[in-house]
């Protein structure tokens, strides 16, 4: 388990740093005005599962860029300052060390949002909201794991070149396209459809299911789906159906390629 | 018990071939050192042990364990302090020993390894302040930890003054003793020379030479080296010691004439001199140093 080892080592160091600290900060800080605006512009009834939903799209644009801001600096900064060589040599596997540097890392962001969340929840009950326990953990967990997927993200980035400044940049693509360019692009397709004429035809339903790949889209999606107590009659592609395995994917997925790929590269 | 084992190992960046078809072993208990001008292949030969980089060719084991598919089986019982390393950022040098504690899952106390190469008092402070000396003697500390069976210490003596490059020579007797193996790359012959069984000389990607010390010296035909101070030196004085039969090398310091050569050609090259018109003010002889065979066996290619 000497991943518990290199995860302790990165949680104590950035916790040590200031930039990390000052986003932890700002990230409570944005969760907690969620909070504190919701009661008085949300609709009724005041619930800690209805504030997910509202919440979701503040915290979507939080937690991506803390999550690069995290994770882009795992790998590439101590490949380039030479530290890698004294970190692999001890007896770790490289997988190891990747997935070391993401559980610490995520878990710094993990905290800080339980943290965050958890001050929002009492800001939502009192005084006039409904704490719905199940549901709202069910959200703190969503939003934990939203957060890893973007520090999953800042680590592969890191783990797949050799420099911080080239993790940083493709760091910043990743965010730019995922949050801005994917949004953008599949809505303004599906505007030009509409204008079209095109409503009901195989090509506007994958313009449509396309919005959804994105993690920001599949965050929201679970988030909605946990404070709705109707699901409504939407398409499968509208729900968790689709979003679930999306977000998992996403969890996994970059990280496990850029293991994969660290695990075999040449870093003289 | 083989301890290192490479097989006809090359590797290739590029155009470049940075080993060529090494075959070395290193036996349980041996002090090695690897030698070789800029650019030889040392690192590389390190970074194929230690798994930073794949071969092209051939294998490389440690305690039969081969160095790509079983890396962390190597590590657990390998000590390293590699080159070009960097302490990590916002870790003070006990937080470094600790992390090696606990990588190694092994039960000592950092004060006592950070005594063992003399930075206990700037053990608070963050490795990152630290001099290239003392970031020298905190890798070698987190190599110690665990007491492995394998150091492997790549130009170790680098920015360490002379007090702390002996320093650095009595713990790797201490290690020697202890019956570890230890696989010293190193630029500073005499250190080698201090502490070392036997040695490779590695130049251009081949190892041209493995032996003792005194088996090397006996290789370049008894390896002894005649120090003649003339009342000049010009390149007629040089190439008349050149001419002589068992002459290895010549070269000019000082104001001598420094040549290896065997044991009968010393009196003809002095001979030699007289002959050339070249007066003899003084001369001595010595056993060749592991520089003056370096500069044999690589063909004047300084360490």
């Amino acid at each position: 388990m000497t991943w518990r080892v290199i995860a302790r080592r990165d949680w104590r160091v950035l916790l040590d740093a200031r930039l990390p600290k000052l986003t932890l900060v700002g990230l409570i800080g944005v969760v907690s005005v969620a909070a504190y605006v919701y009661p008085v512009v949300g609709t009724a009834p005041i619930t800690t599962s209805r504030f997910g939903a509202f919440v979701s799209s503040w915290l979507g644009g939080v937690l991506a860029p803390i999550g690069v801001l995290f994770g882009y600096g795992a790998i590439a900064r101590e490949h380039e300052s030479g530290a890698l060589r004294l970190a692999l040599s001890m007896p770790h596997g490289r997988s190891t060390l990747v997935f070391g540097r993401f559980v610490g890392r995520a878990g710094v962001l993990g905290a800080a949002t339980v943290l965050g969340l958890g001050i929002a929840g009492v800001l939502v009950v009192y005084p006039f909201g409904t704490l719905q326990p199940l549901r709202f953990l069910a959200f703190v967990f969503l939003s934990v794991a939203y957060g890893a997927i973007w520090v999953g993200i800042g680590v592969a980035a890191s783990a797949l070149v050799a420099t911080n400044r080239r993790a940083l940049v493709l760091g910043v693509v990743a965010l730019f396209v995922l949050v801005i360019v994917w949004d953008a692009v599949t809505s303004g397709a599906e505007a030009v459809l509409i204008a079209a004429g095109i409503t009901d035809s195989p090509i506007r339903t994958v313009v449509r299911i396309t919005a959804q790949l994105d993690p920001g889209g599949a965050f929201e999606t679970l988030g909605t789906a946990l404070a709705a107590s109707d699901q409504g009659a939407g398409a499968w592609y509208d729900g968790p159906m689709l979003a679930l395995p999306v977000f998992i994917g996403w969890l996994l997925g970059p990280l496990s390629l850029a293991m994969l790929r660290f695990e075999w590269r040449d870093l003289s | 018990m083989t301890v290192i084992s490479a097989t006809d190992l090359s590797k290739r960046y590029g155009d470049v071939l940075a080993l060529d078809c090494v075959d070395l072993t290193v036996e349980a208990g041996e002090t090695f050192g690897f030698l070789g001008p800029n650019g030889a292949g040392k690192s590389t030969f390190i970074d194929i042990l230690l798994g930073f980089v794949a071969p092209t060719d051939g294998t490389l084991s440690v305690f039969g364990h081969d160095c790509q598919d079983d890396g962390v089986a190597v590590r657990e019982r390998v000590g390293v302090l590699p080159e070009g390393y960097a302490p990590f950022v916002g870790l003070s040098g006990r937080q470094h020993v600790e992390y090696a504690i606990r990588s190694k899952e092994v039960d000592e106390d950092p004060a006592d390894v950070l005594s063992r190469v003399g930075l206990r008092g700037d053990a608070a402070r963050p490795a990152s302040d630290y001099s290239k000396g003392m970031r020298q003697r905190l890798a070698l500390a987190m190599a110690l930890v665990g007491d492995p069976d394998l150091l492997v210490l790549d130009e170790p003596t680098t920015g360490l003054d002379p007090n702390g490059a002996a320093e650095m020579r009595a713990i790797l007797r201490e290690e020697a003793d202890r019956g570890a193996t230890i696989f010293f790359s190193s630029h500073v012959l005499e250190q080698v020379e201090a502490v070392c069984d036997r040695v490779g000389i590695l130049q251009n990607g081949r190892l041209i030479a493995t032996d003792t010390i005194a088996g090397l010296r006996d290789a370049i035909g008894g390896g002894t080296k005649l120090v003649v101070t003339p009342d000049r030196v010009d390149d007629e004085a040089l190439g008349a010691v050149e001419r002589v039969a068992g002459v290895e090398t010549v070269v000019e310091r000082d104001g001598t004439i420094e040549a290896t050569c065997t044991n009968d050609a010393k009196m003809d090259a002095l001979v030699e001199l007289h002959d050339a018109g070249v007066e003899v003010v003084n001369f001595r002889t010595e056993e060749a140093s592991l520089e003056d065979m370096f500069v044999e066996f690589t063909g004047g290619t300084r360490a």
